[in-house]
């Protein structure tokens, strides 16, 4: 379980000025959980993602991975291992001059032998239909196509969580769809997965939904009751999703009809 | 017309084994004030395309015939943290327009009301690195370094993408309003919503070529031709085919959701009056 306790955090300016971008959030995320995570820009998603991650200190409260404490030296890189973070712009992940190499440059750092490493390159590239992009140069392909390699590599290290920072902003619809259905499966298989959007009907794949607002989480709930809640919605910066209210106006007219 | 791309060849080279990717797209026209979506899937040359328009990219063969040497073009980039490289976005979005020799103090108002328009309070980004900015507002700023000046024809790559619902609408009339003022729109998008309300024209790009060049209605309404390619039918127009399918209408254009409530809600009326006489 990710256990996140009355965390805070400020971004120092370089003058005098902090500002408190997450302020006492708590929550948790259990194996085979799949939580979705919406919010207004600048309302702290990123940065959340960035704490999860250990790239971040919190200012205070805890963030523990299968009670492992991220912000404790000596259990911190235990902690880090179970979780795998991807991040919004692809491209940020990308280090490595071919594609397979670039799935396979965290595989190495962690010291997992090569042969193994082969094996799970090549499960991720046949996963998320790589495999004719092995050998190019990450930099060659478009912006989705980076960010399946990005998901490639996550999906590789075999991590028992997974943070999604927007990571469908740029993929097609088939693309979208099959990513969601991947983390989906990771969940059933008892992975858990926080999966930060800016697209709310992503968030009917989710078993949970949280609403972040200025820094604190504000709802947690269903994903299909919340979506409905036009308040709700109006503070996670999102309005009720079209797909809902076209299905609302659907149900009504054919009810009218008879 | 504003202009033409005869031919336009662009070929990425690969010294990597793997496949090569060739765009290649002729006779596409461009008229002034139209407002044209580029759809496709992912590494479909989008992006390239764009590039090659814009002239940041040199075509193995191919030119652009441009109809007024005035035609002036402007784009925003897929990810706009890589447009910005000086210490504020204040100096990142007045550095073009001084190059272009406007005083900084028009350059300032400029930069305040583009600012503005995007929702991005000047008095609290301006002097802000864009480091110090989320994605969102990035996007945003970006966006707003390119209002600033008074292109014929503006192109955005993925000007959605990161914005939440309320900013994306914001920017839906900020689209309509350049379209108002006669402006030329190129949007490249991944989200068929946010396209459906804002082109009329949609250029759909299949691996290099120009697989569909039309009216945006026609294509979605085909609800087969755009499953073919991949795209997702906005909820809008899925509803309205059902409509047309299940019940006696015969939708074949974009509509908003209070112009469907109000449609279905007259409709009710008349089968109930109907079945009282």
């Amino acid at each position: 379980m990710i256990s996140v306790s009355e965390l805070c955090f400020s971004y120092k300016d370089l003058g005098a000025n902090s500002q408190r971008v997450i302020n006492d959030v708590s929550f948790e995320i259990e194996k085979g959980e799949f939580v979705a995570l919406i919010g207004s820009n600048g309302s702290g998603k990123s940065t959340l993602a960035m704490l999860l991650n250990g790239v971040y200190a919190p200012e205070s409260g805890t963030i523990s991975v299968d009670n492992f404490n991220i912000t404790d030296s000596e259990e911190r890189l235990t902690a880090k291992k179970k979780i795998a973070v991807l991040f919004q712009n692809p491209s940020e992940h990308i280090v490595s001059g071919s594609v397979e190499s670039d799935i396979a440059f965290s595989l190495e750092n962690y010291g997992i032998p090569p042969l193994e490493i082969r094996e799970r390159v090549d499960e991720a590239l046949s996963l998320f239909g790589l495999h004719e992009f092995s050998k190019k140069h990450p930099r060659q392909l478009s912006g989705g196509e980076q960010q399946k390699i990005a998901l490639a590599g996550v999906w590789a290290l075999n991590p028992n969580y997974i943070i999604c920072d927007e990571v469908t902003t740029y993929l097609d619809y088939e693309s979208r769809k099959s990513v969601l259905e991947l983390l989906k499966k990771f969940a059933l298989d008892g992975g858990g997965v926080l999966f930060i959007t800016q697209f709310p009907i992503e968030s009917l794949y989710a078993d949970r939904l949280l609403i972040l607002n200025e820094g604190n989480i504000h709802d947690s709930g269903i994903p299909s009751e919340l979506l409905k809640n036009e308040s709700k919605m109006n503070i996670s910066g999102h309005t009720v999703p079209k797909q809902l209210i076209v299905d609302e106006l659907l149900m009504n007219y054919s009810m009218g009809r008879g | 017309m504003l202009l033409k791309v005869n031919r336009c060849e662009v070929s990425l080279e690969n010294s990597l084994s793997g496949r090569n990717f060739n765009l290649d797209i002729s006779d596409f026209l461009i008229d002034s004030g139209e407002t044209i979506g580029i759809m496709g899937q992912s590494g479909a040359g989008k992006t390239t395309f764009a590039r090659f328009l814009t002239g940041l990219i040199k075509t193995d063969r191919g030119n652009i015939e441009i109809f007024d040497d005035r035609v002036s073009i402007g784009m925003t980039f897929q990810y706009p943290e890589n447009q910005f490289y000086l210490n504020t976005i204040y100096d990142d979005i007045i550095i073009g327009l001084i190059e272009k020799g406007i005083s900084e103090n028009d350059a300032r108002e400029f930069a305040n009301s583009a600012l503005e328009r995007v929702n991005l309070n000047p008095d609290e980004y301006a002097n802000k690195n864009h480091q110090h900015l989320s994605a969102g507002e990035k996007r945003r700023a970006a966006i707003a370094t390119l209002l600033c000046n008074d292109y014929d024809i503006f192109i955005f790559d993925e000007p959605s993408a990161g914005l939440d619902g309320k900013e994306i609408d914001n920017l839906i009339s900020i689209f309509h309003k350049l379209k108002q003022e006669g402006k030329t729109l190129l949007i490249i998008s991944q989200n068929s919503e946010f396209i459906s309300q804002t082109c009329e024209r949609l250029v759909v790009l299949d691996d290099g070529r120009i697989e569909y060049d039309g009216s945006l209605s026609k294509f979605f309404f085909n609800d087969e031709l755009a499953k073919s390619f991949g795209l997702e039918i906005p909820p809008l127009i899925k509803t309205q085919l059902y409509l047309n399918r299940h019940f006696d209408f015969n939708f074949e254009n974009v509509i908003r959701v209070d112009e469907l409530k109000t449609i279905l809600d007259n409709s009710i009326s008349v089968t109930i009056s109907d079945s009282l006489t």
